[in-house]
């Protein structure tokens, strides 16, 4: 019996527990209890979450602007005529724009890079949205004042900050990164020494 | 009394790389001057208030406590003792460094000095920190790895014939792994001729201290040369694709064509 033939004669609660054991974050057991739970469920439980998977991947797209997750295309945020046309700021992943909308006090656009620059993961600028900001930028009818680079505080976002920094620097455009520090409700005595110097450097006037 | 007292290790560390898992933790890779290489679990490294997470980044050298745990140890206190901050405010530097610490990553293995491996890293790193050449900082770095893990190339003697090699008769065999006289270079399928300059220069990284290496001229005709020799060498002696070689490149054309005065632009905004 070959590989084909096997998966084929395997029974079909077998290939939904591969098929839940494949999500990130689950386990072969969290794994079994999910397919067992779908198994007792209701037929109709089930046909919705079959649909809404099905339905999920056949209208979620990728915005031809800012690159982030949408069923509209252009999305929404794009064609918003309240938020700020000149800023862009640029994010990791589409979670990370929920997180700053979230905040309700950053009114410009996004743009989803899809990853990060990791070179040793084999992850280059070329793998990232980076060719499309740069034509976004270039193309667009309303001059760019501002490209916030909003990538994680760690090694790689840094690489990631100082590439687009280099890249969009000759546009004049003005590139800005999240100020770095303490987090609220930190206690500073196990603050690492690049937070503290970081939270130094960009320190801040307590009475304006 | 009974139950097992979890074995609890304090030693210092550079981290190499981290992956996530689950929600809020991390693995960590790093590498010790006793222990050699070490994954650990840094939990909760991922949430904003942790106590860890700032202290087991990459490129950072640190010192950890680790419990030992069924499968991973877990670390339990870190505390940075260099986080090498100039090099993360500089691309150039950062790439050579995401280089030197891959490099490092792949080539330890079991059976291998690693106190001697954790030393040349951290003084690699120093040096690319103070503002020494990257190039010069990686190529000493590159040989002296290879010396102790024991596929240094062989610069000095014909390796098919085993005679001294005058520079200007030395043809180069990456797959024999070393010069070649002129003579015996019909004997290997991929012997090739060398400039003379680039074996010279190779012979002074060999030889000379890394102060008197810094003293050396090197065209950017020639730098490339020698990376390219180098990446190609490794490549093909130790079977392993270097994925972070290339940013090197990328990085310096972006360097390059935007120009110097943007350094640090990132952070003046």
């Amino acid at each position: 019996m070959n590989q084909y033939e096997r998966r084929n004669s395997q029974s079909p609660i077998t290939t939904l527990v591969e098929a839940f054991n494949r999500l990130p974050g689950i386990g072969p057991k969290s794994a079994q209890r999910l397919a067992y739970h779908v198994l007792r469920a209701p037929e109709k439980e089930a046909q919705e979450l079959a649909n809404s998977l099905l339905e999920v991947k056949r209208s979620i797209t990728l915005c031809d602007f800012c690159q982030n997750l949408t069923d509209l295309n252009p999305c929404r945020i794009c064609t918003d005529s309240k938020r700020d046309f000149k800023t862009i700021c640029v994010v990791e992943e589409p979670l990370d724009v929920q997180a700053l909308e979230r905040t309700g006090s950053y009114m410009g656009l996004y743009h989803v890079l899809h990853g990060v620059i990791a070179p040793s993961d084999g992850i280059g600028p070329s793998d990232l949205k980076i060719a499309e900001l740069l034509k976004r930028i270039r193309d667009s009818e309303v001059e760019i004042d501002e490209v916030i680079v909003a990538t994680n505080p760690n090694l790689e976002g840094d690489a990631t900050s100082m590439y687009l920094a280099r890249l969009l620097g000759p546009l004049g455009i003005n590139i800005t990164h999240l100020a770095r520090g303490l987090p609220a409700g930190a206690d500073l005595e196990y603050a690492d020494d690049v937070t503290l110097n970081r939270a130094l450097e960009f320190r801040q006037k307590v009475l304006d | 009394m009974s139950g097992r007292i979890p074995r609890v290790i304090k030693t210092k560390a550079i981290v190499l790389a981290h992956r996530r898992l689950g929600d809020a933790d991390r693995i960590v890779t790093m590498i010790t001057p006793q222990q050699g290489k070490v994954d650990a679990v840094a939990k909760g490294a991922l949430k904003p208030k942790s106590k860890l997470a700032g202290h087991v980044e990459p490129l950072t050298l640190t010192e950890v406590s680790l419990a030992h745990g069924r499968t991973l140890d877990i670390i339990t206190q870190a505390q940075t003792q260099n986080a090498y901050l100039p090099i993360k405010s500089d691309l150039q530097k950062m790439s050579t460094a995401f280089y030197l610490l891959e490099l490092t990553n792949r080539f330890l293995i079991e059976d291998v000095d690693a106190g001697q491996i954790f030393e040349l890293l951290d003084s690699s790193l120093t040096r690319l920190s103070d503002g020494k050449k990257s190039q010069f900082v990686t190529r000493v770095f590159e040989f002296s790895l290879l010396r102790v893990i024991g596929i240094k190339p062989e610069l000095m003697k014909c390796v098919i014939t085993g005679k001294d090699v005058d520079a200007e008769k030395a043809y180069w065999s990456m797959v024999q792994g070393g010069v070649v006289h002129v003579d015996s270079s019909v004997k290997t399928f991929d012997a090739r001729p060398l400039e003379s300059r680039v074996i010279r220069v190779l012979r002074a990284i060999e030889f000379l201290s890394f102060e008197e290496i810094c003293r050396i001229k090197i065209d950017p005709q020639l730098s490339m040369m020698l990376e390219n020799m180098m990446f190609e060498f490794i490549q093909v002696q130790s079977e392993l694709v270097i994925k972070s070689s290339s940013f090197m490149g990328e990085a310096r054309r972006v360097i390059a064509s935007s120009g110097t005065e943007l350094n640090n632009s990132s952070r003046d905004g």
